[in-house]
Parts: structure tokens; sequence; C-alpha cells
């Protein structure tokens, strides 16, 4: 059976050792904003492409060139992934298994999620949290180096949940950066304040001064996607974040 | 209970008939040079809440709002223009300057009750539901 989402290169990828960082749309689009950001933030240019019959029949054009909507850029010690839509559900778990062996096979050294978690008081805040959840040992002692809060307990749902899960079967350290987010609406305030989290992390800084001042641009230009992004979240079943496990230990 | 399930399919198809409605109608009207904002609705037991985000739009005095007992409509201003130099085609080159709406209600509301606030560009309506309420004796 042919695989069902394929990673095709487009370009030569040395990534021993990098790490890879994913953002797909999902609440506050948090994740969306901060990758597309850092992409033209940092110049970097398109190295793979994802494919598959489970996505929406969709390309698009940027200055005049056709393109896949789901995009990975690369330098030599980052890898980008990049969505301009919406992941259906039925398509996200073929996605996350096929991206992780990906990076498996170009001996990334781990791999961060960044997301937004919803909070309801997010209009009085200033400057959101950024909780870090690991997928073992590994991952949870790089959170604990750089000062970031580890979430101890609750539900995580949705493209990154699948991302912890497969990167510890396939034994990868993973981990998800999540920032108090809107759950409906764009946040490029929680995207800036994932991006300065995963600075820390990766002990280097980024520049999210032109990403606040460009924040009323992105809420208009992300209008259709954040729309997409609301029906992909009730599949998610990410309500379910809000809830109280069962079990305490 | 087949009155109750007729109403439990309507329902379900209404609800999806709003999701597709939302998902595939343009959030742009050229020719009105306006864009239509994001909404969310939450009913609530005794009041239904409305929040729209106005991004560009800074000042309360630019919005105006109407409403009915099962509509609101929004239409606000922006502090400046937004042009799309590039993106598609019909509204390449268009200046946008204002937001549009109108929201259905999921429930009758008493309109003279609404109270709305505006804060970091978002607006926020609280709506007390309409209730006839009777008290009835336990015999």
């Amino acid at each position: 059976m042919a695989e069902e989402v394929e990673v095709v290169e487009v370009a030569r990828v040395e990534a021993e050792g990098a790490k890879a960082v994913e953002g797909l749309p999902d609440v506050g689009l948090v994740g969306a904003i901060a990758t597309s950001y850092l992409v033209e933030q940092l110049g970097m240019g398109e190295v793979a492409y994802v494919d598959s019959e489970l996505f929406p029949p969709i390309m698009v054009l940027h200055r005049g060139k056709l393109k896949n909507p789901v995009r990975i850029y690369g330098s030599s010690d980052l890898l980008l992934l990049v969505s301009e839509i919406a992941i259906p559900v039925e398509a996200l778990a073929p996605l996350v298994r096929a991206l992780t062996s990906w990076f498996k096979e170009k001996r990334v050294e781990f791999m961060v999620s960044l997301g937004g978690i919803p909070v309801a008081n997010r209009l009085d805040i200033d400057t959101p949290s950024v909780y870090g959840v690991p997928n073992g040992d590994v991952a949870a002692e790089f959170l604990k180096r750089r000062g970031i809060e580890v979430m101890e307990e609750g539900f995580v749902a949705g493209a990154y949940a699948l991302f912890l899960k497969e990167s510890l079967r396939q034994s990868m350290p993973a981990l998800a950066l999540l920032a108090q987010s809107y759950l409906q609406y764009p946040d490029p305030g929680a995207a800036a304040a994932a991006i300065e989290a995963l600075g820390r992390l990766l002990d280097r800084s980024f520049d999210v001064k032109p990403l606040l001042e460009k924040a009323e641009e992105i809420r208009v230009k992300t209008r259709d996607l954040m729309k997409q992004a609301r029906a992909a979240i009730v599949g998610m079943q990410k309500p379910r974040e809000s809830e109280m496990p069962l079990m305490y230990t | 209970m087949w009155r109750r399930r007729r109403n439990l399919f309507e329902w379900v198809d209404e609800f999806f008939e709003r999701l597709e409605e939302e998902l595939f109608r343009p959030s742009w009207d050229a020719e009105e040079c306006c864009l239509e904002p994001l909404v969310d609705v939450e009913e609530r037991d005794d009041y239904v809440v409305v929040t729209v985000d106005l991004p560009f739009v800074e000042r309360k005095e630019d919005i105006k709002l109407d409403v009915t007992e099962d509509s609101v409509n929004v239409e606000a201003v922006m502090s400046r223009g937004f042009r799309l130099d590039r993106w598609g085609t019909v509204q390449r080159g268009v200046e946008f300057r204002s937001f549009k709406k109108t929201i259905r209600l999921p429930a009758k509301v008493d309109p003279k009750g609404a109270r709305a606030t505006f804060k970091r560009g978002m607006l926020r309506i609280v709506l007390p539901k309409k209730v006839e309420r009777y008290t009835i004796k336990v015999e």
C-alpha cells in the first residue's frame, strides 16, 4: 500500500543534529503564525513539501509560483514545518507518522511543536505564559535547563498531542511549547510568546518586535485560515483540554 | 419521541448549514470595501455572549451595533484602510475600510438589556435571554 502522506524533498537536506519545529494551524493559529514568521525572519528556503490525497485539493501561489500548502523550510540547524491549510482530522495521524519518520531519517536531534492553550481571560493577559509538555525525560531536561514551566497534569489534544505520541513511539525526544491564547481568534501575541520560549530553548534570540507591530495585519489576513482551523479544532476534541483527567499520580 | 428525534435532526442540519455557510462564504466584500470579522457566539443559561475580533478598529465610537430579538448587526470603521496588493484577483488592490456582519443568535434575547465593551480590538456583547418564567406551586 502506498504511503498516505509523502515528504518530497526539493533541495538537499542536511539536518543531522538540527531541531525540527512544527506549527500546524490550531488554537489561536499560534504555531502557524510563529513558524511562518520565523521562516520570513530567518530568510529560510524551502527544502521539502508534504503531499497527501487526504489533504484538500488546494495549491497556493506566492509571487506567481505554484506551491504546496504544507512545506518544510530548512537551514543547517533548524527545520520548520509551515502549513497554509488546516489539516483535516483524518489526515493528522498519517501526516504526523510520515513527518516523524522523515525527521528521524534526517537525524534531527529533537522536535518542538508550537501551539496555543486556550484561556478564557486572554483579553486581560498582557504577556502570555508558555508551558512545556515533554514526551520523556530527555525533553523534560531540556525544559528544566531553560527554565520553562512544565505542564504537570491535563489533557493535550490535536496535532501536537499526536507528535508527542508518535515521537515517543519512534524514540525521538520531542516537546510542545504552548502559549496562553484565544481559542477562536488568531493570536499574534501568543505566537510571539511561543517564539521567545523557543529562543530560550534553543539558546538563541528571535526578534519578535516586527511580529507584534504587524499583529493587526496578521489578524486580518488569517481570518480565513482561522475559520478552517475552527472546524478542525472541533474534530480534534480540543475542548477536552480544559477537562480534568481521571487519574492523579 | 418521534417529535424529539425530528427536532434533533433539525438541530444537526442547522448546525452543519451554519458551519458550511461560515466556512465557504467570502470573508470580504470588494464592492462595499468591507471585511467580515471573526465572531464567536456562546449560549449560557441566562444570556448569550457574542465576541467579535475587530483589528484596526481603535475607538468604540467607530462601532455601530444594532440588536434585535434574534440578531446582532455589527459595523465598525477601521482607523486606516487595509489593502491586499498581491493576494487574489477580485480583492487585489481594494482598500478595505470597515467590518460588517449580521450575527444570528441561538436564542431570543432582550435587546434593551444588552451591554457591550470594547478592549484591545475585541468587542464583547452580553445579551440577556428573553425568558418567560412561571412559578408553579407543588401540590
